[in-house]
């Protein structure tokens, strides 16, 4: 286990390094592409190399042979007439002249018995020399034999074997007629290394000339390589630049398929780029307006902001102006009761009662204008009530002022809202009152208040058995001084539910009746509920879990 | 009983009438003195700075909607002023006027009135200041 971890990173390492480098062979294209010419560079040039190399070594080899078995043969012939004779001086002349041939190692002549006569061998320094006859003929049959580098040539030296002089000889033709008979034998020995020598010379040139080669068809290859993966380079870091959210144009390098493809792609980017500079001046166009139209608005809300709080302001002067002149004609009526009362006629007195009368009316309108106005001015101070406990607190007023009534009032304890405690007393007055004041001609009145779920939300309600009225008319209910009912049916100023509609409106709730004549009322509200309270525990959890 | 000095400060003539005829009615002598506006009532009350000090009346009546000076800024005079400020003023309107009433309450005004005054207010008035 040990051992085999220990042996285990040499070889992690290089097949890293392997894997990087074949890594980066895969993810580069023009490695890729170099990796593949280069490769077909080397098996063309190794093949042709090789084909040539060895046809050269074989015609060579060919011509050796050839040459060594036509140096034997003649030297056969030549030897024959000396070998008949014995004439050692002659055959040794022979031999030297044999020599003359270039690759003859050594030349040997032997005779009948296959007992060398003569020997010559090149020296060293090139320079054939005669060497003691030591080794015998192998054999006295032509022939072929290879000996490392060297070859031997044996060619038998045949004369007829019914000359008996050394004339006879010349003019014999071989093998016409009679039979032949041994002479001797000669031995040419060709040298190979030359041929080696000039093989190894060749290889060495045609390995030159196939590292030039591949030098080369490199160069050549990586200029139109690059001529490919460079436009390619370009148009990655473009995109890569466009990604980014830059702009890019990269070069044009050439008019063919790549330089198109660069071509068109800043065009592209430029067309992007117009795209955006169109799409960002557009928007700053809206940005523009939209301040504009949100300045106007400004303008247009306190132009109308103001003209309100004058409006405001006018309605509720003249809501008070009216006021103390009336106030002072009720005084001056009172004034002539009291110091004239005993002597009016009785009409002259039902006219001061009629005076009083409507006084007291106007009075009472302009009151429920002066509070629609303070209802509508009033800042808020919202807070949590409980309802449940103001509606039963308006009935015990209503009912302590008519106690001859009898009307049955039914609260649902502890409705909690959220709002301004003044505002809301006087809507609730004057809803209950509604409510009171409607139900005054029914036996046994009721009125309950209670929460009920309706349009998605917990709403409040007041529900009446009164009077009603017709649904026809409920758009007027919530403008002021509009009135359902005949004063001597039930008297009002059409005011209240105009001031309900604003209290509710002004704490963000809404309202609506539900009627029907002669079949009560009620009245929907919603108010906004009270926010949760904070609790401690819920505000400060991971101060509570530090102590903790 | 003795006699109660009333100083009634009143733009309106009819007021003044009313006010006037009902100081009458009364059950016990009131001396009546005038002011139609602030400036004049605080001429009566402050004099022209030069010793002696002008008699203060037992009761100042003010009308709130008063011409230039209003009511409530005659009252804040009054109260900045050592020789008047425990002087007791009412403040008679013919409505409620929340902001300036609640104004005149904080200045420490001694009672309201709604106008027109007739008899049975100013006795209840009366009564209640222990005049």
């Amino acid at each position: 286990m040990t051992a085999e971890t220990r042996s285990t990173p040499p070889t992690t390492a290089r097949t890293g390094a392997i894997s990087r480098i074949c890594g980066s062979i895969r993810g580069s294209f023009r490695a890729k592409l170099f990796t593949v010419t280069a490769a077909m560079i080397v098996a063309i040039s190794t093949i042709f190399a090789v084909f040539f190399i060895t046809h050269h070594r074989e015609s060579e080899e060919e011509k050796l042979v050839t040459e060594g078995r036509l140096l034997a043969r003649l030297l056969a012939n030549h030897a024959r007439v000396a070998l008949f004779a014995g004439n050692v001086e002659q055959l040794r002349e022979i031999a030297d002249g044999a020599m003359a041939t270039p690759g003859a190692l050594s030349v040997t002549i032997f005779d009948r018995d296959n007992r060398p006569l003569v020997t010559v061998t090149r020296s060293a320094d090139g320079s054939a020399e005669p060497a003691p006859a030591q080794e015998a003929a192998s054999a006295g049959k032509p022939g072929l034999r290879r000996t490392g580098r060297r070859i031997e040539f044996s060619e038998p030296v045949v004369g007829s074997a019914r000359a008996t002089r050394e004339s006879d000889l010349f003019f014999e033709t071989g093998g016409t007629g009679g039979a032949l008979a041994p002479l001797g034998s000669v031995r040419v020995v060709m040298d190979e290394e030359p041929i080696h020598r000039r093989l190894r010379s060749m290889i060495a040139t045609t390995f030159l000339a196939a590292a030039l080669f591949l030098l080369a068809g490199c160069g050549a290859v990586y200029g139109v390589i690059r001529g490919v993966t460079r436009p390619l380079t370009h148009l990655a870091e473009g995109v890569r630049a466009v990604e980014a959210g830059g702009s890019a144009t990269i070069p044009v390098e050439s008019s063919d398929e790549i330089g198109e493809l660069a071509a068109s792609f800043n065009r592209m980017v430029e067309a992007v780029w117009q795209r955006r500079r169109e799409r960002e001046e557009a928007n700053r166009r809206i940005a523009e307006l939209n301040a504009r139209l949100e300045e106007r608005v400004r303008e247009r809300t306190a132009q109308l902001e103001e003209a309100n709080r004058e409006l405001e302001s006018f309605n509720y002067s003249a809501s008070h102006d009216l006021r103390a002149p009336l106030m002072r004609l009720n005084g001056f009526c009172q004034a002539l009761e009291e110091e004239c009362g005993d002597t009016l006629s009785r009409e002259c007195r039902d006219y001061l009662r009629r005076i009083r009368g409507v006084s007291g009316q106007m009075e009472r309108v302009i009151a429920a204008m002066s509070t629609l106005f303070r209802v509508q001015r009033r800042e808020l101070a919202p807070r949590e009530l409980d309802l449940s406990a103001m509606i039963r607190a308006i009935a015990a007023t209503l009912a302590e002022g008519e106690p001859a009534r009898e009307v049955e009032v039914t609260v649902e304890p502890e409705v909690m809202v959220c709002a301004d405690t003044e505002l809301l007393w006087v809507a609730m007055e004057n809803l209950v009152g509604n409510a009171w004041k409607f139900t005054a001609r029914t036996e046994r009145g009721r009125i309950s208040f209670g929460r009920a779920w309706r349009g998605g939300e917990t709403v409040c309600y007041l529900r009446d058995n009164g009077a009603g009225f017709n649904m026809a008319y409920s758009g007027k209910l919530f403008q002021p001084f509009q009135r359902l009912h005949r004063p001597d049916e039930f008297p009002g100023t059409g005011v209240g539910l105009a001031i309900v509609q604003r209290v509710v409106a002004r704490h963000g709730g809404r309202i609506w009746l539900e009627s029907a004549e002669g079949r009560g009322t009620t009245c929907y509200f919603s108010l906004p509920p009270c926010p949760p309270p904070l609790e401690r525990d819920d505000a400060m959890p991971h101060l509570d879990g530090v102590e903790a | 009983m003795i006699e109660l000095n009333v100083l009634l400060v009143e733009d309106n003539d009819d007021d003044r009438y009313l006010a006037t005829r009902a100081m009458k009615k009364l059950s016990r002598p009131v001396r009546l003195e005038i002011a139609r506006d602030g400036a004049e009532a605080l001429r009566r009350l402050e004099g022209d700075g030069t010793p002696p000090a002008p008699q203060l009346p037992s009761l100042v009546i003010l009308d709130l909607q008063l011409p230039r000076l209003n009511g409530s800024d005659v009252l804040e005079r009054l109260r900045h002023n050592p020789a008047t400020r425990e002087l007791p003023v009412v403040i008679a309107s013919s409505s409620d006027h929340p902001d300036e009433l609640d104004r005149c309450r904080r200045l420490g005004a001694a009672g309201f009135i709604v106008k027109p005054l007739d008899a049975a207010k100013l006795e209840g008035l009366f009564a209640t200041l222990a005049v």
